[in-house]
């Protein structure tokens, strides 16, 4: 333990490291900020930039990206009463009113400080968690690495789409592109259509970018005529005591702790920890009356929520190789593409990685408070500024520039035409694109899985069922889809009765 | 007067050209193309489970998923007129997104004959030039916006990242 403890301090002394995840966290907070863009786009956009890089260095850059984005969602949030990302719904509850009373800038100050102290204590989670899980998933064989998967992908799909059919049927369609190209174990050529460039398989990062990012300009391009209006231009004191943090303490270890138990379950996210943090501190208040009136409880408890979700979703990602959400998902891709894969044996195989994961989530909490007090804030209300018409483009061009770095390839361009084009219909008609993203990223590792396992039990199909580690997972996969509904129902529920107080 | 008959008709009919039903159906004709073409592909060296076998079925699945998303919102039309609804979208907007489209596919095609940076700039003048108010002052204020971005660019992505991208007729 001390051991690891010192591994991770190691990383998070080297200025390089710190620059790179400072650069990250500058990024996910402008990203994070804006509406409509959000910290999974800024990664899939940052990441062919990644590749030049180390392995550590590149994941901490995006792990950087990632933290910065789900902290400045608060910051349209409380200015705008739009929150910069969905994680940051319930933070517009009593951060708006309070910058309409004037004190936008305490209310920020509140919500980055229960940001860094829900960040801290998920990492806490995370460092004494993941081994203990890391540990037992070293026990899995190839039928527990497939069956793995398959939980992945059910829990995604049930949780991440309207129609659990839809869900399924997108992770599928994820599966059947990841056939496209050579047999990962013979090397037969596979629905390439006599189509040479389809013989090394679809691309998975020009796929992303097109799915994710450039689909999503075509959907906000109805948004391009909407101007921001600021409750108010003046900028109140910054500062708040220690003491009057502390005054919160139950409410930021309650909200913090929900953050991390939903960011383990894979599949849910931060908007209902945002919201039922939000909920859960209105309950136990001695003022329930006052929430939505502007009073920093309320931006207390979604804030640390959200962010305590980052650390909690790394767990289930790092050590059974299963995301707890998209961006984890994407996160998990960055590693793939690195040569490393994520699940059991990464803790054995390449425990410095982790270990480097550790250090940029604990410098990028701290970059975080830092960039926010010394610019940001002020720099924020002039970049949202910005207009669409003017950003959207430029997104284009920075996703297009993103994708022939990959490979260099002209053929990588055209895929990302295909998967924009795609994605943006995908998007209108309410087909889900998360349970698709997975299944391209684990199609390869599932399918050599179930093939290699038969191949050990010389045809039988037995030792998926019988083992006790094998049962656990079938047992967890048919909870997972009875639990959707619940979840969904409760969801649903909650939300309703948030939006309408 | 229209009867009871005609109307069921035309609702059966609109029903049929609904975004959510074409959906389903060239969804289905993708499972089934991969599940037809599966019969293609050679099985490879000896294995248990050969190289035709894991894609056929999850081919099959998912061509099982969207055959019973089909008959769902068969039975059930109110959903797919709730979606098709909440799917309606502006004249101009539908304008809008299909001219970006083509430019986007546009700057793509000319990419390798202009360069990532010429191509760029045409690229981001004609769509802000299509996203902004119809008015030449704007027209002409965003040729010099994406000049200015184009130049920003091409110091952090040429001089200081030195990323590599395509190279065209003006810069090298």
């Amino acid at each position: 333990m001390f051991e690891n403890i010192i591994s991770v301090m190691q990383y998070a002394i080297q200025p390089y490291f710190c620059l790179i995840v400072s650069m990250g966290t500058l990024l996910g907070l402008i990203f994070g900020a804006i509406p409509g863009l959000t910290s999974t786009l800024a990664i899939v956009l940052i990441m062919p930039v990644t590749f030049g890089m180390e392995p550590t260095a590149g994941l901490a850059m995006l792990t950087g990206i990632y933290i910065g984005g789900v902290s400045g969602g608060q910051i349209s949030a409380i200015l705008l009463n739009m929150p910069g990302t969905p994680a940051s719904i319930a933070t517009c509850f009593d951060g708006y009113p309070m910058a309409k009373k004037g004190l936008a800038g305490k209310a920020l100050s509140y919500g980055i400080t229960a940001s860094f102290i829900g960040g801290m204590l998920s990492l806490i989670a995370l460092v004494i968690i993941a081994p203990v899980l890391g540990k037992i998933s070293l026990k899995f064989q190839t039928y527990e690495y497939f069956l793995l998967g398959l939980f992945g992908l059910t829990i995604v799909s049930s949780l991440t789409s309207k129609s659990l059919l839809y869900g399924i049927a997108s992770a599928s369609l994820g599966l059947m592109l990841a056939t496209v190209g050579a047999d990962p174990l013979s090397g037969v050529s596979r629905y390439t259509f006599g189509f040479s460039p389809l013989d090394g398989g679809i691309g998975m990062l020009p796929a992303m970018i097109g799915l994710f990012v450039v689909s999503e300009i075509f959907s906000q391009v109805s948004e391009t005529k909407s101007e921001y209006i600021f409750e108010s231009n003046h900028m109140d004191s910054l500062r708040i005591s220690f003491k009057e943090i502390m005054y919160h303490w139950k409410n930021l270890i309650r909200s913090s702790l929900i953050g991390i138990a939903i960011g383990i379950l894979p599949g849910a996210g931060g908007t209902i920890a945002n919201l039922l943090a939000y909920d859960q501190a209105k309950k136990y208040s001695k003022y329930p009356e006052k929430f939505g009136t502007g009073i920093p409880d309320g931006i207390v408890a979604p804030e640390s929520a959200n962010n305590a979700v980052t650390g909690g979703a790394f767990v289930p990602m790092l050590t059974l190789g299963i995301p707890g959400n998209s961006v984890t998902a994407i996160l998990m891709a960055g590693l793939l593409l690195h040569g490393l894969t994520p699940g059991p044996g990464l803790f054995r195989d390449n425990i410095g990685v982790v270990h480097s994961i550790f250090a940029s989530l604990f410098v990028s909490n701290i970059v975080m408070v830092i960039l926010f007090y010394l610019f940001l804030i002020r720099f924020f209300k002039w970049a949202l500024r910005i207009p669409k018409k003017v950003l959207l483009p430029i997104i284009v061009l920075m996703a297009i520039a993103g994708t022939y770095n990959i490979r260099y390839s002209y053929n990588d361009l055209w895929v990302l035409a295909i998967f924009s084009g795609l994605g943006f219909i995908f998007r209108r008609i309410g087909f889900p694109i998360s349970p698709m993203i997975l299944g391209l990223i684990l199609g390869p590792i599932m399918e050599a899985a179930l093939r290699t396992g038969m191949m050990r039990s010389g045809g039988s199909l037995m030792p998926f069922f019988t083992r006790p580690y094998s049962i656990g997972l079938i047992a967890l996969t048919i909870l997972s889809i009875c639990f959707s509904g619940v979840y969904k129902r409760f969801e649903e529920s909650k939300k309703k009765i948030l939006l309408k107080n | 007067m229209e009867t009871r008959e005609s109307k069921s008709k035309n609702h059966s009919l609109s029903f049929l050209f609904s975004s959510l039903f074409l959906f389903d159906i060239f969804l289905l004709l993708f499972g089934i193309l991969f599940l037809f073409e599966s019969r293609n592909i050679r099985r490879g060296f000896q294995q248990v489970l050969d190289a035709r076998i894991y894609p056929r079925v999850v081919a099959s699945v998912f061509s099982l998923m969207i055959l019973f998303h089909l008959v769902r919102i068969t039975l059930d039309r109110d959903i797919n007129k709730k979606r098709s609804e909440k799917n309606k979208l502006t004249k101009e907007i539908v304008f809008k997104i299909g001219v970006l489209f083509v430019l986007f596919i546009s700057y793509i095609l000319f990419i390798q004959y202009l360069g990532y940076f010429e191509s760029g700039f045409l690229f981001l003048w004609f769509s802000m030039t299509v996203l902004g108010e119809r008015s030449w002052k704007w027209s002409f204020k965003a040729f010099f916006i994406s000049l200015l971005i184009i130049l920003v660019t091409y110091c952090i992505f040429g001089v200081l990242l030195n990323i590599y991208v395509p190279s065209g007729v003006i810069v090298r």
